[in-house]
């Protein structure tokens, strides 16, 4: 029995005007991996994900998500979660009123998913803040209350765009777990991230995008070996030598 | 002020006019207003006053200046003056284009001088159109340029200090609310009692002053007096006889001009630097789910989400300050003919809540929601949970305008069977005015965000929402009407003229609200 993959794009292309955003992209990322998206500022991985989670339009191709083409908003939402780069939430709300209005945006109501989301907030050092207003939040908090609600429906493909960002050392640890877990789960988690050690450390396959196009995939260490005889040693040392330019807007944190 | 102040301002007015002027041309629906605005106000207005300007003109050049008509137009440079000034000063949600990097690049002073310059400038463009042609059909009237001339140096002193005044007051105004530390909630209520006082006091104060010839004369009020001896020095070249009281108003103005710039620039100064920001949350709020009344579905408990959120910040509703300004007006009309509390009440409760229903929450429905697409696009299978929602919201405060004071006020001065017919009809029309708000929104969707009433968000378009305004007053007039004939007495062609309305509210509110769900199903980033 062949068991279909989470993501699979063919052709996958966005024109904006005379500008190449993605170009015939053929992306293929198994069911419960960490799949690390990586590429320099502009590469197109924030388009590529608007484009797998239904947000804009592909110019050419057609991407499947959890069986389900990409462009099917109807089945497509009971499917997958969203952490964008700006986490998406009310400053007017408190973080647990944001989350059950999450809950009620997918005719689900709050109690069915209080006990994951509320283990998750826990998980994260969230829990004793979800009575306070958003608009009262760090960064850190407004991007671990973004988290759970990505994940606390339980969907089988969560897109996480930088989601370390504004996280504390510890909070950032405790995330990447939560990341693993989730794929333990049989959750696929497509990352996109400029933090490549963390990449390298949870990510069981790694795509490189650089000017819209796939230029490498494959498990990290096997993109690190084939750089190896360059001399290169670790994941960012291949991305550099695979994007070709190490002056890029590309900056470790 | 050092002179590298003065540099450092005007190079970020220029910054500013310039980033101004590339999002208008950027904007094809900004440049087609900014077009019309000024044909229509530019060219068309001041043609509504041809005679009347043209005869001004003769008059300036026929020897005996009329100094009357001269004080009325320099009143009016005047007050254009102190609003803009105050409105500009008040109006800082966004602190230029690039503003924290201004902030902390050059000295505050700059900074407001940059600004002030730049808003002044963008304030009073409009004005130069109509203020071309208006001076041009002086020139015309009197046969000469000199009475053109004349007034434009006589006005524009006076437009100036009328503009640095305001400003210094708007920036007071502002500073006070700082130190008030004031709600959201109590500083629109302090806005409403102020402008309730402004209309009120016009409509009482107008008829005292103009009633009858025995009172005041309207002059006495205005500064009038004080500025037609200000004329009579300006237009002595034309043979006026120049009054002691003009030079001393002459100078007055234009002191007025640097002390209140130094007010300003001390007063923004201050404001810039100033952490205690907007004490309108209250950041320590508990969480609350949704009343039983509102518990049963997703649709209703996401109606409670947008009712909490707007009591909590009364910003979101700014752009009903419109239906307010009609309220008030007929509040006005209350204290001349209190009558009209009985006699027409009940009926505009009714239009009111109709026009609340819609205009609270389905204007705009995705525009509102610009930063949380993402969530709402990957969230829901469709998005007519979300706009029954805003639907739900809406006939909850339009329900409580509509039916809180309608009926009491039906009660007390309608016969029952009227009383009846109009409880029947409201929530038809409330129900159908906020699925035609839906198709408004979802024609004319705005996802730019603007400011009005010192908001910046994505407000609903302009046209679309006086179009709606209007719309819903003349539809549930009718429907008042409609209702008030039947209780008189029957007949077929009543009967055949409820059909037609019934079936206008259905076309318009359920085709409204259908159109909205199609059309924001097939939303993307790419239509933002």
């Amino acid at each position: 029995m062949t068991v279909s993959p989470a993501i699979a794009t063919d052709g996958l292309s966005k024109r904006y005007g005379s500008t190449t955003a993605v170009a015939e992209l053929d992306l293929t990322v198994p069911t419960g991996v960490v799949y690390g998206f990586l590429g320099p500022n502009g590469a197109g991985k924030t388009t590529t994900m608007r484009m797998l989670t239904g947000l804009v339009e592909p110019s050419d191709g057609t991407a499947t998500v959890a069986g389900v083409p990409s462009d099917d908003r109807r089945q497509l939402v009971d499917r997958i979660g969203l952490l964008p780069e700006e986490p998406p939430l009310y400053e007017e709300l408190t973080g647990r009123e944001q989350l059950a209005f999450a809950a009620d945006l997918r005719s689900v109501p709050f109690e069915q998913v209080a006990d994951r989301a509320l283990g998750l907030c826990e998980r994260l050092g969230l829990r004793e803040d979800l009575d306070r207003r958003v608009d009262g939040y760090s960064k850190g908090m407004r991007q671990k209350t973004a988290f759970v609600q990505a994940v606390q429906h339980d969907p089988g493909v969560v897109f996480l765009d930088e989601p370390t960002s504004g996280l504390d050392p510890r909070a950032a640890k405790t995330l990447r777990e939560l990341i693993v877990e989730l794929a333990a789960e049989d959750t696929t988690v497509f990352l996109s991230t400029h933090i490549l050690p963390v990449v390298e450390e949870i990510a069981d396959e790694v795509g490189v995008l650089h000017d819209g196009r796939l230029v490498a995939e494959g498990p990290p260490g096997e993109l690190i070996g084939s750089v190896e005889a360059e001399g290169s040693a670790d994941l960012e040392d291949a991305f550099l030598a695979l994007t070709g330019d190490a002056s890029e807007a590309y900056a470790t944190e | 002020m050092r002179r590298s102040d003065l540099r450092d301002g005007a190079v970020l007015a220029r910054t500013e006019l310039r980033a101004q002027i590339r999002r208008i041309a950027g904007n094809r629906r900004q440049l087609i207003g900014v077009v019309v605005g000024v044909l229509s106000f530019g060219l068309f207005f001041p043609l509504t006053f041809l005679s009347q300007v043209l005869a001004f003109g003769a008059g300036l050049a026929g020897g005996d200046p009329p100094l009357a008509r001269f004080g009325t137009v320099l009143v009016s440079a005047l007050t254009i003056g102190l609003y803009f000034g105050a409105a500009t000063a008040i109006n800082q949600t966004r602190v230029g284009a690039i503003g924290p990097l201004v902030r902390t690049s050059i000295p505050p002073e700059g900074v407001v001088i940059g600004r002030v310059t730049s808003e002044t400038l963008q304030a009073t463009a409009f004005a130069v159109v109509p203020g071309v042609v208006l001076l041009v059909m002086v020139a015309a009237g009197a046969g000469t340029p000199l009475p053109a001339l004349l007034v434009l140096a006589a006005s524009l002193p006076l437009l100036v200090a009328g503009l640095v005044v305001g400003r210094t007051i708007g920036a007071t105004v502002r500073y006070l609310g700082l130190l008030s530390r004031l709600s959201a909630w109590a500083k629109a209520v302090v806005l409403v009692v102020l402008a309730g006082t402004v209309f009120v006091g016009f409509q009482t104060a107008i008829p005292a002053v103009m009633g009858d010839g025995d009172g005041p004369a309207l002059s006495a009020l205005l500064p009038g007096q004080p500025l037609q001896a200000y004329a009579s020095v300006v237009s002595a070249p034309l043979g006026a006889t120049p009054r002691p009281l003009g030079v001393v108003v002459a100078a007055v103005t234009l002191a007025a001009i640097p002390v209140g710039l130094a007010a300003t620039l001390r007063i923004e100064s201050a404001l810039l630097f100033d952490d205690r920001g907007d004490q309108s949350g209250d950041q320590q709020t508990t969480s609350r789910s949704a009343p039983r009344v509102l518990a049963a579905t997703p649709s209703t408990r996401i109606a409670w989400r947008y009712l909490l959120r707007t009591r909590r910040n009364p910003k979101l509703v700014s752009h009903l300050s419109m239906v307010l300004f009609g309220g008030l007006a007929f509040v006005g009309s209350l204290v001349t003919q209190p009558d009209l509390l009985t006699d027409l009440g009940p009926g505009a409760a009714v239009v009111a809540g109709s026009v609340l229903a819609g205009a609270t929450f389905c204007l705009n429905p995705m525009g509102d929601d610009r930063e949380q697409l993402p969530l709402l696009l990957t969230s829901t299978a469709s998005t007519r949970h979300l706009l029954r929602g805003r639907v739900v919201g809406g006939l909850v405060v339009g329900g409580i305008v509509a039916v809180g004071v309608g009926l009491p006020l039906g009660l007390v001065s309608d016969p029952p069977l009227r009383v009846l017919g109009r409880t029947l009809l409201t929530p038809v029309v409330l129900l159908a005015a906020a699925g035609t708000a839906l198709g408004v929104g979802a024609v004319v969707p705005k996802f730019e965000r603007s400011e009005y009433m010192n908001v910046e968000r994505a407000h609903p378009s302009t046209l679309g929402t006086l179009t709606y305004f209007f719309g819903t007053l003349v539809v549930v007039g009718v429907g008042l009407a409609l209702v008030w004939l039947s209780v008189d007495g029957g007949g077929p062609l009543l009967v055949g003229a409820w059909i037609v309305y019934l079936a206008v509210l259905a076309t318009t509110g359920v085709g409204g609200y259908y159109y909205a769900v199609r059309k924001f199903d097939r939303l993307t980033l790419d239509d933002v």
